[in-house]
């Protein structure tokens, strides 16, 4: 009894989380490109990780010449038994080798294996000085999904096994969304928190102002921008509010391929905005919203300004019922706008 | 309806996907050491989530410097001209300062004396010896900003490097 009701349940939430826009049509032509689009995805993300492992191996030699006293965090705990700084040259030239192998041999999942292990300790080592470093923790979550991508025969590739491919895309895109998920989820929290007592905070109109002014106050940065939106609260308050509205609903955009590459450039923005407001930048993060999101194998080929509109969380069915046929809109609006009847969405990632 | 056996596999990834991405947030959320920002590599990506016009801030305050007092004191990040982590902004003092404070507050010894080594070797190296406190500042700060007015400076801990 609990089954059905259960399958009902998850089915109905996968709906719900697919929103208003139309179902995709042909959807075996379209796992065909998306597969295509997924293999030219996943090339990019190691030829990108070989990059990011040439710089690190850079910045991480230096870093172990200005650093005499480590606080490692336990996957480089064995570090310290080693002599450390020669240690560390090699572990980002094993980080950089194995990023060209699972380049060149992406079918490989022993060097992706042995890429996602290197990076972890690249990762980990950035964030042993004491305080976190987040630059590398998407970057290092992605190899791990990758981790899981299924094996393909080098001949003709069963359907199925293009369809477990683009699954294990869609759970990358799932996971990466879902920190931008909870990084406004505490945002609202903390922002509901702050009306109930009567204080400023994150959805107030000073709250962006105080983060910028404290952010300043703490590292003594001087951002372009942030003098400008500290001044003039009513131009943070609605800012801010978007951001929040783009981060908390951003693990709804994975069930929404017609808002992927939308979200894609929003994301970039926010990530140009803690530069400009800030200081603060995360390049790996701009890399992988344009590889997954921006060049999502799951994007519609053809997109229409009602389709990412209806696609809309929250805002989707308002919508689909002001531009629907009926509500007044003018022959010609009407003629630009053609509502197709609501279809349900296939809650498939990979169709 | 009968459900097709050889989409099984399939199904079965489609759902552990799912069991996955919502574990990692569970994790990251649940199981956060106190005093510490993650649970490495589960981070919960709660950055600059809480907005306030009343902010605390830890931070150090410098009162002398290889024998040479600096009156008045002066803030870490205000010392430019001395220390490079301040010049480059580093962020990861501030976070290291807040494990520190939490390792004082809670009488962790072990913890306190390492985490102080690692802030006297790795981000003061340029003072061969200095006085130097842990302070917690109380502030609004736009208008700290705008003023340099901080309402409470609060001393949690004194400290002095030693010359090598």
């Amino acid at each position: 009894m609990i089954a059905p009701g259960l399958h009902r349940l998850t089915r109905r939430l996968r709906r719900d989380m697919c929103g208003e826009a139309r179902a995709v049509e042909a959807p075996f032509a379209r796992i065909d490109a998306g597969f295509s689009r997924a293999r030219v995805v996943i090339k990019f993300y190691y030829l990108f990780s070989a990059y990011i492992s040439y710089l690190a191996a850079e910045s991480m030699h230096r870093l172990a010449e200005q650093t005499p006293e480590w606080d490692f965090v336990w996957p480089v705990r064995w570090l310290a038994a080693l002599p450390i700084e020669t240690s560390i040259d090699w572990l980002t030239l094993a980080c950089f080798l194995t990023s060209l192998l699972a380049f060149q041999f992406p079918g490989q999942r022993l060097f992706r294996i042995l890429f996602a292990a290197a990076f972890l300790c690249v990762t980990a080592l950035s964030c042993s000085e004491g305080g976190t470093n987040h630059l590398y923790h998407a970057w290092l979550w992605i190899a791990v999904c990758l981790i899981f991508l299924p094996r393909i025969s080098i001949g003709k590739t069963s359907r199925l096994a293009k369809m477990a491919y683009l699954t294990t895309i869609a759970a990358c895109q799932a996971l990466l969304l879902s920190f931008y998920s909870l990084a406004g989820m505490w945002k609202t929290l903390t922002g509901i928190e702050a009306l109930v007592v009567g204080r400023v905070g994150s959805l107030s109109p000073g709250g962006l102002s105080a983060t910028l002014a404290d952010r300043m106050l703490q590292t003594g940065t001087s951002p372009l921008l942030a003098h400008v939106v500290i001044d003039h609260v009513w131009l943070a308050w609605p800012m801010f509010l978007a951001l929040i509205y783009v981060q908390l609903f951003s693990i709804f955009v994975v069930f929404r391929p017609h808002l992927h590459v939308l979200w894609g450039y929003l994301l970039i923005s926010f990530h140009l905005g803690t530069w400009l407001l800030m200081e603060i930048v995360f390049p790996q993060h701009v890399l992988f919203l344009a590889l997954f999101f921006v060049l999502s194998p799951f994007r519609p080929d053809r997109m229409t300004p009602f389709d990412i509109l209806v696609s809309l969380p929250v805002f989707g069915p308002a919508f689909r019922r002001a531009l629907s046929p009926d509500f007044g809109l003018s022959a010609a609006a009407r003629r630009a706008v053609t509502v197709p009847p609501r279809s349900p969405a296939s809650s498939d990632p990979a169709i | 309806m009968a459900r097709s056996p050889t989409l099984a596999p399939y199904r079965l990834r489609r759902s552990l996907a799912g069991v996955c991405v919502a574990a990692y947030a569970v994790i990251a959320i649940a199981m956060k050491p106190a005093g510490a920002i993650e649970f490495f590599p589960f981070f919960n990506w709660s950055l600059f989530s809480y907005s306030s016009d009343q902010r605390s801030d830890i931070t150090l305050q410098v009162t002398e410097i290889d024998g040479v007092p600096i009156t008045p004191p002066r803030l870490f990040y205000d010392m430019k001209d001395r220390f490079a982590a301040a010049r480059n902004k580093d962020p990861r003092l501030m976070k290291l300062l807040d494990r520190w404070s939490y390792a004082i507050w809670t009488n962790d010894a072990a913890t306190a004396d390492h985490l102080r080594a690692v802030v006297e070797k790795n981000f003061m190296q340029e003072a061969q010896a200095a006085n130097y406190d842990i302070v917690l500042l109380t502030y609004n700060p736009v208008r700290r900003l705008r003023t340099g007015e901080i309402e409470r400076l609060q001393v949690i801990g004194s400290f002095e490097k030693e010359r090598p």
